[in-house]
Parts: structure tokens; sequence; C-alpha cells
């Protein structure tokens, strides 16, 4: 490209000052964005990309965030220590950004053409509110919002994650940028929402002539979305260049591993003979909604009649969008909210048993949720956190002993015995996660219920934690229920799939069958999905740069 | 926006090993940020100083000798009493010794250590020159007041008892209000609907209206009053710490324990109610303040602490009733609006120190 690139960032460092010390996030990078050219940034949480692509909008935490070096030129105009006007003129009229949580970037007490009108009307006040509002609706049907005339006045929590995704596509379009930064646009939406999505913003910014800076840590995006590739890691760029060449001839020792990181294998075969060890017949989860006087309105039928088996050492892998009632169904199952229908363990009914017998069964079935950050006590040391089971159903075990146990079960999960007294935030994701997993198999149960237990982790170490989960299973003959959005991890573990859908079973049987022939169209638009993403040219259309 | 902190992962460096009474490295943090505000750390010192100067009163205002010697014996008037017919005086009862004749007796076989202010909160004066209440002289560097009791020593002892009992009472009433708002927010449903109008009825009280009434058949004294005030302050963290168990109870890791087979009384404890604290703790030195201007209020309105007792709100009382006489008043209200911004600029500090956007 002999043209002078639309963006030009060069040895740009990004710092925190925190608590006295310097935390470098972002150390010399450089890179250039093309005319309609998109560009990603490729990392794992903590590799600098957020900041790097925050700096270029210069809206990091100044000044607790500084740059030691560098400069950021935008079409010749330097970034870096510009004045606030100057950056207010560029900021959403010349680079827009879409950011990574829908759910929280509009304003929750406006109605969205407000805040789009806003938008339009900061940059060019000449436009008068009806033509504001008219360009209003066009960008809204450009971005595909159905009905948009009558969606105008809604508030946004009237609408679900990828509308509201697109709302702010909308906003970021609407004074026609040059340079769009979607910062893991889809990495808060659902599975089939994430395709669309992406279709959405390859075919805008093709239609638009934008370029297009996309930070993200899915490979499939990557592959389906840019031109370029940046990989980055511990803020620095290790490898760059067109995407077809970085990841058929990666050459950094990194990038292959990031390469490497996708789940793979398949789930072992156990015997699958044998009364099935939890059994649940006609489970139903209804939540009322109030009414007057606390009589229940309407009910949510979270859960609408489910019956599983699942058999001894095996894995029933639940699918479905969120809000299909795959946790609820995992949360009824252990008893840890309200239900309907029966529900046996090893042959005996547990459906009406109170919380006082349930918990002489508490030893044997375990949970592992979705979020490692919520879910570990930030005020208990990993030693307290792992032993609590421990303290309750082996209360004959002294202190060294049960230290001893907890060592034992850390080693187990891969982690290294001098974490004992280290309180979590210490730890990374996928570390937090293996404690959460040491937690639930230290009382050797027989049945753990994995909610999500990968999605909020990132690639490279999904893959570490479903071979853990593998190999615990085959080498304590452990009964999963794994609950994931994630066909490719589902596929990786789960013998048998229930497919749900608003509560409802939509498919139920063996993986391999629904994974080669799937029934429904549900079932269908979920696979291809999460497989047709990542799958090169097939389906896809790659828009000429 | 998104701002991914680095967080460290691979090999993590050795831990340093931990001694039974380091701190938690949150506790460090908090310590930390209660230093940088610097007007609540001052405060603080100011104020632990000023508590701890009042609880040894006896030693800086009092009518009795700290130590006495007589005929090579060591006596402690402050702590023990003495007969007359010790120092060779004629009568059994207690030596007077602000009497000339006591001290002379002493003083011809040995000497007498006096506190810097010689008289008691309750030592009445017959020896001033001007009718009491009288204005300040060396004597009396505050005045005395219309008991001819000496002011300075009135509100150090005032001091003490107000602090002593304020503490007395904040730490009662938030320990009924933590145990009430966790068991409302941790168990929710009817006992949390039950609760909540109970304690809406009791707010909708006027409190200087109950406790007037109370005062009227109840013998009031220091812990009757605690009693009574406990009545009706034992709400003020309720709400709080039940928005927190709210909270709580439906976290994660709450329900990992759960999940444990654990019993409610430990995942209440254990946690949840740190989260909880962290709340309360910060409402605690403004619960201080209102408890101290409780008292002053019920003594100034004559339905407080009984006569003997020095408190704040009785000097108020007299400067009221003696608009001629400002340094009653002057002193009066220099001891509140010492104390109370002191405790509004701990609480502040506090605040500051629980913050969690301080956090990094």
């Amino acid at each position: 490209m002999s043209e002078r690139p639309l963006l030009d960032v060069r040895d740009l460092a990004v710092s925190f000052r925190s608590e006295g010390r310097i935390v470098e996030a972002v150390r010399g990078i450089s890179f250039s964005v093309g005319r309609r050219e998109t560009v990603s940034l490729v990392g794992e949480s903590g590799s600098g990309k957020t900041a790097a692509a925050m700096s270029i909008m210069q809206l990091l935490p100044y000044p607790i965030a500084f740059h030691p070096s560098g400069s950021i030129l935008l079409d010749g105009q330097e970034m870096v220590g510009a004045d606030t006007r100057t950056l207010e003129r560029i900021r959403g009229a010349r680079i827009a950004l879409i950011p990574q949580e829908p759910l929280t970037a509009l304003n929750p007490l406006h109605t969205i053409d407000r805040q789009i009108i806003e938008a339009i009307q900061l940059h060019d006040p000449a436009t008068s509110r009806r033509q504001a509002c008219e360009r209003t609706i066009d960008l809204l049907k450009l971005v595909g919002l159905r009905d948009a005339e009558n969606r105008l006045k809604s508030y946004p929590h009237q609408l679900s994650g990828g509308q509201r995704q697109r709302v702010m596509i909308a906003m970021a379009l609407a004074n026609e940028p040059d340079l769009l930064i979607a910062d893991e646009p889809t990495t808060a939406l659902d599975v089939t929402v994430q395709a669309q999505v992406l279709d959405l913003l390859q075919a805008l910014r093709a239609r638009l002539g934008m370029a297009m800076l996309l930070i993200t840590h899915d490979l499939g995006v990557v592959r389906k979305m840019t031109d370029r590739v940046c990989v980055m890691t511990e803020g620095r760029i290790v490898e760059g260049g067109a995407v077809e060449e970085v990841f058929d001839r990666p050459q950094h020792p990194y990038t292959r591993k990031l390469l490497a990181a996708e789940p793979k294998g398949r789930p072992v075969r156990a015997e699958g003979d044998g009364p099935p060890l939890v059994k649940a017949d006609a489970l139903k989860v209804h939540f009322p909604i109030k009414g007057w006087f606390g009589r229940p309105r309407a009910w949510v039928k979270a859960v609408d009649g489910v019956s599983i088996a699942i058999p001894r050492g095996q894995t029933l892998g639940v699918v479905g969008e969120s809000g299909s009632g795959k946790s609820t169904m995992g949360l009824a199952l252990l008893r840890l909210i309200g239900s309907e229908g029966d529900i046996c363990f090893e042959e005996q009914p547990i459906a009406d048993m109170n919380f006082k017998r349930m918990r002489k069964l508490r030893n044997r079935m375990q949970i592992v949720f979705q979020d490692p950050f919520a879910s570990l006590s930030p005020r208990l040391t990993v030693c307290q956190i792992v032993e609590e089971g421990l303290t309750q159903f082996r209360p004959d075990l002294s202190y060294d002993e049960r230290r001893a146990a907890v060592r034992q079960v850390l080693d187990e999960v891969g982690l290294r015995d001098d974490v004992l007294d280290r309180y979590p935030h210490e730890f990374s994701g996928g570390q937090r996660q293996r404690i959460a997993i040491a937690r639930a198999i230290i009382l050797k149960p027989d049945f753990i219920v994995l909610d999500e237990p990968t999605s909020a982790l990132d690639m490279s170490v999904q893959a570490e934690i479903v071979d853990l989960l593998r190999e615990l299973q085959v080498r304590h003959g452990l009964t999963y229920l794994f609950i994931s959005h994630d066909l490719k991890v589902v596929r990786a573990l789960a013998h048998d799939l229930l497919v749900l859908k608003d509560g409802v079973v939509v498919e139920h049987g063996p993986a391999d069958e629904i994974f080669n022939a799937p029934r429904s169209d549900y079932t269908r638009a979920l696979i291809s999905a999460a497989f047709d993403l990542r799958a090169r040219g097939s389906g896809a259309e790659r828009v000429p740069a | 926006m998104n701002l991914e902190t680095p967080v460290t992962d691979g090999p993590l460096t050795p831990a340093p090993a931990r001694r039974r009474f380091q701190l938690k490295p949150i506790t460090r943090r908090r310590w930390y940020n209660f230093k940088a505000n610097r007007r609540g750390y001052w405060s603080l010192w100011i104020f632990l100083t000023l508590y701890v100067v009042s609880l040894f009163a006896e030693l800086i205002a009092n009518d009795r000798p700290i130590l006495v010697r007589y005929r090579g014996d060591l006596y402690v008037p402050v702590l023990a009493a003495y007969p007359e017919t010790a120092f060779g005086g004629q009568f059994e009862t207690e030596a007077d010794y602000k009497d000339p004749v006591v001290q002379d007796l002493i003083d011809r076989h040995g000497w007498m250590l006096w506190p810097p202010v010689r008289f008691s909160h309750d030592t009445i004066d017959f020896d001033i020159a001007e009718p009491a209440p009288s204005p300040p002289s060396p004597d009396h560097v505050f005045g005395t007041d219309t008991n001819a009791q000496d002011v300075f020593a009135k509100l150090l002892y005032g001091f003490r008892t107000s602090i002593t009992f304020a503490l007395i009472l904040t730490a009662l009433s938030s320990a009924i209000g933590i145990a009430a708002g966790a068991i409302q927010g941790f168990f929710g449903g009817w006992t949390d609907l039950l609760f909540q109008r109970v304690i809406e009825i009791l707010q909708s009280l006027p409190v200087l209206y109950l406790l007037i009434i109370v005062a009227s058949f109840v013998e009031p004294g220091f812990f009757t009053l605690i009693g009574v005030l406990l009545l009706v302050s034992w709400m003020s963290l309720v709400q709080v710490v039940r928005a927190e168990f709210l909270r709580g109870r439906n976290l994660d890791y709450v329900r990992a324990a759960r999940a444990l087979g654990l019993s409610n009384i430990r995942i209440m404890f254990k946690h949840i109610l740190p989260n909880a604290m962290v709340a309360a703790m910060t409402f605690i030195p403004f619960n201080l303040n209102t408890a101290i201007v409780l008292l002053a209020i019920l003594d100034f309105l004559n339905f407080g602490l009984p006569s003997g007792y020095p408190s704040l709100g009785e000097l108020l009382l007299q400067a009221r009733n003696n608009l001629h006489t400002p340094w009653l008043a002057i002193s009066g209200f220099m001891a509140m609006a010492v104390l109370l911004p002191l405790l509004i600029f701990i609480g502040e500090a506090v605040r500051d120190a629980f913050d969690p956007r301080k956090a990094t």
C-alpha cells in the first residue's frame, strides 16, 4: 500500500500507575491500518490489546495511564497528547467504538432514539431534529433492527443483547467514521447472535468503506473477518501479517500455541450399562411473576418437563442459548432451587428431601460455576476454600491431614502446592477455575454439574480445562452434567446431548448422532454458528477489501 | 469500556510465609487508604489521645491527691479512701484533703502530690470569689457552673461519659442490627417482610417522645438508658446489612458453599458477613456521633443520666439557663464542636478505606 495509512501506530507504550508501582500494559507496539482494511489484534486477556485500542481514542483513565513512548497518527493527526477539543472532534466522528458489553454501554434511562440522535447532533449541530430522526431510522434499518420505526422509543432493557449490540453499532456508524474499533464485539453474545452480528459488521464495512480494527481473542472471528492480524502477548506484538500467512505458517511459538488451543479430543467411552446415577422425570422449574397481593400473575417456565438419565461415568452435555434454562436445570438437579417432578440419585428419590437430609448427600454431588472470579470467596485463602467441604463431612481430620488432602487435590488439578495460603485474586481465570474444580472433587463426589466452566476463560485455557475434566472423569469415574453454549467444547466432552430451548427439550440423544445429523432447525443453527465461524471459506463469504 | 488488568499467569513468585499476626493484603491496603486521608488519620489520633486522657481523668482533675507520704508510709487517695485518723486527724470519716487542717497535718509529716486541677467534676468549691457561676479565674480556668463546680473537670469527665456511653450503645446496637439484618437478608421472604414492617413501625415512633415517656416510669441510670436507647437505635445498620445479605446469598461462591452442604449459620458468618461488615463499618463512626448527640439532647432535656453524672448536655442546659455566663456556653459548645467533627472525619476516612474504587 503506497498511500499513507489511515491509522499509524508507532512504538506505542501504555503504562498504568497502581499503588506506587508501574504496570506496563503495552510495551512498544507498531501497526497500521489502511483505508478500508480490517486489522485484528488477537491475544489473551491481559495481553494489552484493549489498552492499545483505547489509547487510539485516548480514552484511557489519564493520568493513571500514560504513554512512556509512541505516537498514534490518524491521517497525519497526532492523537497522543492532543488537546481535548481536537479529540472531541475526532471521537465518534472519525473513529467510532463498539464496546464489549452491549448490556451496559447504553444508558438505561434514555430511549434508544435519543441516544443515537445525540450522537448525530453532537458532531453536526446543524442537523434538525427531524433529519436526525430520519437518519436514526435509516441507521437502525441498516443494522438490521427489525421494525425500526416502532422500536425508536424503546428503552435498552426492552431489547435483547443482540439487538442492543445492533443499536450500539448504529450509534457508532451515525457519523460515518473512517475507522471503527470493535472491542470484542461478540464476546457477550450468544453463539447464534454472534454469527449474525459478525455478518452484519462485515457487510457494513464493505458497504460504507470503513477501516476496522477488531479486538478479539477468538481466532475463528479473526479468520472470518480480517485481512491482517497482529498477535499480541504481554504487551508486545509477536507476529503480524496477512491472516492466511500467519495462520498457515505461524512463526512465533505463542501463535502456534494459540492456534493449537482449540478444545480437542473426544469423550472417552465408558461402560454405559447399569442403572443411571442421576435421573429426572418431567422436571419443571417455574418462577412466578407476582401480581397484586403476591398472587402469581403468570409463570416463567424456566424448565418445562425435562426428563434425563445419566449413566455412571458418562457426560450429558446440555446446550442452548442463554435463557434456555440450562443453568436452572443444573441447579434444580442438585436441589439448590425448588422444582417439580421426580429426581433420583442412585435410584433414591431426592426431590422431596428437606434441606437437612440433602446435606448428607452433598458430598456426592458438586457443582462448578461459570465465572471463576465470582465463585471463589475473595476473603478466604485457597486452602480454606478447598478444605471447606472436608470440614463439613470429615470432622475427624486434623488440620494437618486436611492440608495434606488439599495439597493432593491441588496437585491433581495441576496447581503447585505453594498456592495454599494465597488469595484468589492472585490467580488468573484458568487457575481460579482449577481451584473451583479442586473444591468440587475433594469430597470425591460421583456427580458434578459443570455450569459453563470454560466460557469465561481464554481459548487456550479452555482446552486445558477440558483436558483436565476428561482426565478426572476417567480417573475417578465421575458423572458430569456439562452445561455450555459452546458446542466445540461440548463435543470434546459429552457422550449424550440435550438441546434446550425456552426450557423445553428440542433434541436428546447420543452426541455423535446429533452432531452428524441434527434433526431440528434450532440445533442446526447452533451447530453452524459454532463451527462455521471457524470453517474457512465455507458459508461465510469473504468480502474483498 | 473494559480495561483488562494484567493477570499474573504461569509461575508465581514463592509465597512469603505468612505469620500469625500479619495483616491480610486487603487489610493492609485499607489501612493504607485510611492513612491516605490525612484529615481522618490525624482525627483518629487526636480522638484516641483525648479519650485515653479522659480515661485517666481522676489523675488530672480530682479533689484528692494522687499520692500522699505520711510518716514514711505511702497512701494513694485516688484509688482508696482513708479515714482522717490515718493522718492524725479526729474524724473516722474519709479525709477531706481540701480542708486546711488535714493539709496541715499531712504537710507536717510528709507531702502530697496533687493532680494539675484540684477539683473533681462534683467538687463544690466554697471559696470562689464571686457567686456561682463564677467566671474563669486562675483556680478555675474555664470558670465554675451554677453549683460552684469546676467546668474544666466537668468537661473532662463529661467527655469520658459521652464517649463511653456512645461506644457501648453503638457496639450493642450494631451487634443487634447486624444480626437482624443478616437474618432478614439471608432468609428473605416472610421473615424479611415481617421484620421490615416491625422496623417501619418502630422507626415511625417519635424517638424523643418515647424516651421521655419511658424515662418517666423507669429510674434512668447509665445502663437503663443504654437499654432504652437500644430499643430505638438498633435499626440503623439493619438496612445496609440486609441489602448486602440479599445480594450475597445469590453470589456464586455462596451457592458453591450451599452445594458443599454447609449449614446456614456457617454460610452467613464465613461467606457473607465479611462483605456485609464493609458496609456496616462505614456507618459505625456516624452512628457513634448520633449516640453522643442523643445523650446530650436527653441530658439537656433533663431526661438523661441522673444528676450525679457529669455530662455535656447538662452543661449546655446550665448555659441556656444562665445566658449571662458565656464561659459555660462556650466550653460546652467547643467540646461538642471538636468531638463531633473528629468522628465525622474518622468516618470519612473509614469510608475511603473500604471504598472498592480506591482499591487499585
